[in-house]
């Protein structure tokens, strides 16, 4: 590989520029620096990225801002798993990115690709012939024994030998300059979204820099990967249906899944969306079964397939692994490749590279001892497990005391094909941005590897850098620490300047099929849609209830019954809560607010609808994803610093932002399925509430209250339409007219039962089966609302068939949920049980 | 002794208390055909009729259903029939003669370069065999310095035999071996797993054997069909001879009363039925076998 000081061609001085910012930049002794050569001179790339003018202190400082925020804003989160309920983790992300310069990055890259073809040929080796084994290449306990190495897949072909798709490297730089790969990602890598995330927000701080940088670009990257998988996805002449296949929301990369599955044009499926019948692989979308051709996944090997292999996996697929084996879907990567990551193969790739591709292991691996081997133990450096079900922490076998050294030398003798020893390499140091100056932290690179399809490898030009924290030597997501984009630079001219924004790529060329709206996706759909509902009149009603409690003559006699009565039902206000001093009744208020998770006021369905939205984040816009952040975080989480005066703000901010979120279903989001089904959870919603405030309003049996009217048009927001037509003081009849009967108001509960049934009739498979009967509750609700004339409607004051039409509106919204459940989502429920009989 | 002929039925039942609204399965039920043992006929019957039903050879060459239900059921039934010449042994096995432990142990060691015998496999731990506490001690006293392999193990398996308490309740398949191992009982999967565990945690290469065993009825009693269950015991590779079976449950070298199915790791490579269940809830589990010699008279049902 190039010599990588090549760069560091002789600067008489550094960019004073440069050389300002520097003041304070220390790397410890005995590290490599990225940024400064031996005689302290900047490096070429930093030179020139200096040179761009883009590197002063009040630019960067601002930069790092605008990074920070947008992080912020885009919600890209890494979400350990053991923090699944508590606040998640914003990725950190440095301004400044990693520079390497073309000439050093050819020669790195060309080792990766030998590197991802070798370990390629092993897996074909593996999983068929086991030459390598049988020949004593390989150590047959590192793969015999191995829990990745997966037997049912032994003797599966995939199409065009192409066992890895995706492959990433960790790589890390030792003292000597060196770069040595230290880790090997086979089974599904994650990471490489991230990268581009980084890139889209980083570049775009350095424009001039970005494009006198000629930084190589990464689309051309995912449109390999993608290009792979469409051409290599089974589908003999259909157009090929492509899914990510996700563990969940849960999972700690999840939003990289998103991010993935949006840029690649995929659906994004969880295990239980998908079946498999007659050895083919299906999604279970609103519409039917519609077959899978191909699957990226991110659920571990074993995961994959309960009945193949793990039994307790509910990520999985059951069946998975045979409709592989026939050959009907193509699956990247192949399972079973997790047995390429043991760090015990290191030191056997040498000889596994001269005996496959007949050439020798270009790019050299951080110095690693299968202690199993006889002939190189080595006790000073760092032990790790050899297979990854030992769950055990790195131990610096140079600084554990006497006795622990004793102990473990015992631990590698009695057991030792379960250990490898590794070298202690201390890594090279990268600036960073850091309170306002430069400061030095431990780097590793990840990189990534596509497969063409056709033997060879496409690089990424560039890749997730990580950073370790102030204090550490172990650079890591889940210790902390951060990232960095990464820049290639070029000798040429590259093929953009700017980096792409987000795209959907599939969208151009149409090879992959529409996404279909799976049945998942359509329940958190039509939840996100009630959800943000709920909160909306969750806001409205303690907005309009708050208000008149600055009064003290306001909230009296009807309109304090009523008011209270409906913040009881809407889970406002505990039921226990006493209601005649003004100021208790403020508080229980002014907590409910804030409550997540408690009682069901508006904090707790701001929370759900912020959790629904995230599980289905491929459908929504950035915009989308912005506003739903700005709402989570609007609340406070404790009432006491609240009155009532914020608490009236934090009404009126939090209603801003979701009549903008209802806004950007409408402006926004193509009118598919997905969109009937959240449409069908607003509306249903708002039927409901508005049919259970008329309701309570009408059971007041008191004389015409106008403030109780006034109160009613307030919290439907309709009172100024009503002021537009009515001079004088609302009355029951009007009210009735505007928030019942009137088809044009959006807030009427005929407007909604007139969606509703629209909607619903356009539903797939709505004429038959569960949605027969709630089909017909629909339209009869149709034609009651429909029927009475001005003079038959005054008929109807404090009237039966009011109080009945009431009642059916809420009814009518019950029904059709539970139709809906039963119709569309239910199967999903479905949890695999494993049987097992001796 | 001449050739013995069996007729083998295995009958699983599953009865769901919910409609299971698809599954699928995996059934090894198929004996499979060995220099010893050929297998005339075998009927793989299910109710209701599955979808989907295929055959294949998998990675240890044992013969796998898989089957594919797609129509909600309660209860599903596998019968599985099969008719099994076994041969008698020319001459017994002499397990004085053949390769020391040690001698062994050594060909599993990795040295660069030298090719390796596939047996290999089966000296590593496996889910259901995982090596860890007493093991290794309580198999040390029938491995003294340069016994021979074969000697050694049978002497192990007289000890279990002796030392450990047969006892149907008292384990499930997933109880660990050395959870066996200090409460000295179990059923054969356990004995046959808890050997294995001790020959590997000494290096040594030995596999699970899964199948049935010819049993005798009560004295002056007839035979009932579906009284059996199916049968585990362990195999053993010396280098001289080859696999040699023991069976630590009964104590005996395996000769013309078993009938091998299939052979793995551990239980988990070749269970006989497993399978993944969606919509149907917690299911009864009801298992029947019989194994009859061709041509005996007057055999039962069992009520």
């Amino acid at each position: 590989m190039a010599d990588p000081t090549a760069d560091q061609t002789a600067h008489a001085r550094t960019d004073s520029r440069l050389a300002a910012l520097l003041d304070g930049y220390r790397v410890p002794a005995g590290h490599f620096d990225e940024l400064c050569a031996v005689d302290g001179t900047a490096r070429a790339q930093w030179e020139a990225l200096a040179g761009s003018g883009d590197l002063t202190r009040e630019h960067l400082s601002r930069a790092q801002a605008r990074v920070d925020r947008q992080i912020h804003e885009n919600g890209v989160t890494y979400n350990v798993y053991a923090a699944a309920d508590g606040p998640s983790r914003p990725w950190t992300l440095d301004v400044l990115p990693l520079l390497l310069g073309a000439q050093e990055w050819d020669g790195l890259a060309s080792g990766l690709r030998q590197r991802a073809r070798l370990l390629n040929a092993i897996a074909a080796d593996l999983y068929g012939p086991q030459s390598l084994v049988s020949d004593g290449v390989l150590p047959a306990a590192l793969v015999l024994r191995h829990p990745g190495f997966l037997r049912e897949c032994h003797g599966i072909c995939p199409p065009g030998d192409v066992f890895l798709h995706l492959v990433a490297f960790d790589l890390a730089r030792g003292p000597d300059g060196q770069w040595r790969v230290i880790g090997t990602r086979t089974q599904s890598p994650s990471g490489a979204g991230y990268a581009l995330e980084n890139r889209t927000i980083v570049a775009r701080q350095f424009p001039h820099a970005y494009r006198r940088l000629r930084v190589q670009p990464l689309a051309a990257f995912f449109e390999t990967l993608q290009d792979t998988l469409l051409a290599g996805a089974p589908a003999h002449g259909e157009t090929p249906h492509v899914v990510l296949l996700t563990p969940g929301p849960y999972n700690e990369t999840y939003f990289e899944h998103v991010y993935l599955a949006k840029q690649l044009g995929f659906s994004l499926v969880e295990g239980g969306d998908l079946t498999v019948r007659h050895d083919r692989v299906f999604l279970k979308t609103v519409s039917g079964l519609r077959r899978v051709h191909a699957i990226l996944r991110r659920t571990d090997d074993d995961y994959c397939d309960p009945l193949a292999l793990r039994p307790d996996s509910t990520l999985g697929v059951p069946g998975l692994v045979h409709a592989w084996r026939a050959g009907t879907v193509l699956v990247a990567n192949a399972l079973g490749a997790g047995v390429l990551e043991s760090p015990g193969l290191h030191a056997f790739l040498p000889a596994a590279c001269e005996r496959l591709l007949s050439s020798p292991l270009e790019l050299v691996s951080l110095r690693t001892s299968w202690c199993g081997d006889e002939t190189a133990r080595d006790d000073a450096g760092v032990v790790k497990p050899a297979f990854p079900d030992a769950a055990m922490e790195p131990v610096f076998l140079a600084s554990v005391g006497d006795a622990a050294h004793g102990e473990w030398a015992a631990r590698l003798k009695a057991d030792p094909d379960a250990f490898v020893v590794e070298e202690f390499l201390p890594l090279s140091q990268t600036p960073v941005w850091h309170d306002d100056h430069f400061a030095s932290r431990a780097l590793m690179l990840r990189v990534f590897l596509a497969s063409d399809g056709r033997g060879q490898y496409r690089v990424m030009p560039g890749g997730l850098a990580r950073i370790a924290g102030s204090d550490r030597q172990i650079v890591s997501g889940q210790r902390g620490g951060g990232s960095k984009d990464t820049w290639i630079l070029s000798d040429s001219p590259v093929e953009a300047a700017l980096p792409l924004e987000p795209r959907f790529i599939a969208a151009d060329g149409g090879r992959q099929a529409d996404t279909a709206t799976s049945s998942r996706a359509a329940e958190h759909l039509f939840w996100l849609g009630r959800y943000a509902e709920r909160s909306e009149n969750s806001a409205r009603l303690l907005r309009s209830v708050l208000a008149r409690l600055t009064d003290p003559d306001e909230l009296t006699g009807g309109l304090r019954e009523v008011a209270l009565r409906v913040c009881r039902l809407a889970g406002a206000l505990a039921r226990e809560t006493a209601d005649t001093d003004s100021l208790v009744v403020e508080r229980a208020l002014v907590e409910g607010l804030v409550d997540a998770h408690g009682r069901q006021g508006l904090a707790f369905n701001v929370a759900q609808t912020v959790r629904v939205a995230g599980a289905v984040r491929d459908r929504l816009s950035s915009d989308n994803w912005r506003l739903l952040n700005r709402l989570s975080q609007a609340l406070p989480r404790t009432p006491e610093s609240v009155d009532l005066d914020d608490a009236l703000e934090l009404l009126d901010e939090t209603i801003i932002a979701l009549v903008a979120i209802g806004g950007l279903e409408m402006a926004h989001m193509t009118r598919n399925d997905g969109w009937r089904f959240l449409s069908i959870g607003r509306h249903l919603e708002r039927l409901s509430f508005v049919g259970t405030a008329l309701d309570e309003v009408a059971a007041e049996a008191t004389a015409a209250e106008p403030a109780l009217f006034e109160w009613l048009l307030d919290l439907s927001d309709s009172l100024i339409t009503y002021r537009s037509r009515h001079m004088h003081a609302p009355e029951w009849s009007g009210v009735l007219d505007l928030l019942l009967f009137d088809a044009h108001n959006p807030r009427s509960a005929l407007f909604q039962i007139a969606k509703l049934d629209k909607h619903v009739k356009l539903l797939p498979g709505a004429e038959s089966g569960e949605l027969t009967a709630t089909r017909a509750d629909i339209e009869q609700l149709l034609v009651a609302c429909h029927a009475p004339d001005s003079t038959q409607r005054e008929l109807f004051r404090r009237s039966a068939p009011v109080d009945d039409l009431l009642v059916a509106c809420q009814q009518t919204a019950h029904r059709l949920s539970d139709a809906l459940t039963l119709r569309y989502f239910s199967h999903i429920y479905d949890r695999p049980l494993p049987v097992m009989a001796i | 002794m001449t050739l013995c002929r069996y007729q083998i039925e295995h009958e699983t039942t599953y009865a769901h208390a919910g409609r299971a609204s698809t599954s699928q399965h995996i059934a090894c039920l198929k004996p499979r055909t060995l220099r010893r043992q050929t297998v005339h006929r075998h009927d793989l019957a299910i109710e209701p009729a599955p979808d989907a039903l295929h055959e294949r050879v998998d990675y240890f060459g044992n013969h796998v259903h898989r089957f594919e239900m797609l129509s909600p059921y309660v209860e599903l039934r596998v019968t599985s029939r099969s008719l099994v010449d076994v041969s008698p042994r020319g001459a017994p096995v002499d397990p004085e003669a053949g390769t020391a432990w040690e001698h062994v142990r050594g060909l599993a060691t990795f040295h660069a370069g030298r090719p390796v015998d596939r047996d290999i496999e089966f000296r590593h731990p496996s889910p259901y065999v995982v090596v860890e506490g007493e093991l290794a001690a309580y198999a040390g006293p029938s491995f003294p310095v340069g016994r021979p392999l074969l000697a050694a193990a049978a002497d192990l398996m007289h000890r279990i035999h002796r030392e450990f308490r047969f006892d149907p309740g008292a384990t499930t398949i997933t109880t660990p071996v050395a959870r066996v191992l200090v409460d000295r009982h179990g059923v054969c999967q356990d004995f046959a797993h808890l050997m294995i565990g001790c020959l590997r945690a000494l290096g040594l290469p030995a596999r699970y054997v899964s199948g049935y065993l010819l049993t005798d009825p009560p004295p002056g009693q007839p035979r009932l069909v579906g009284a059996d269950a199916s049968h585990a015991w362990v195999s053993v590779h010396d280098p001289a001879f080859g696999w040699v079976d023991f069976d630590p449950t009964n104590d005996v070298l395996p000769d013309a009363r078993h009938i091998v199915t299939a052979w793995g790791r551990d239980y988990g490579d070749v269970s006989p039925l497993r399978g993944v269940v969606l919509g149907g809830r917690q299911q009864r589990l009801a298992v029947g076998v019989s194994v009859i010699p061709v041509g005996e008279p007057s055999v039962e049902p069992i009520a």
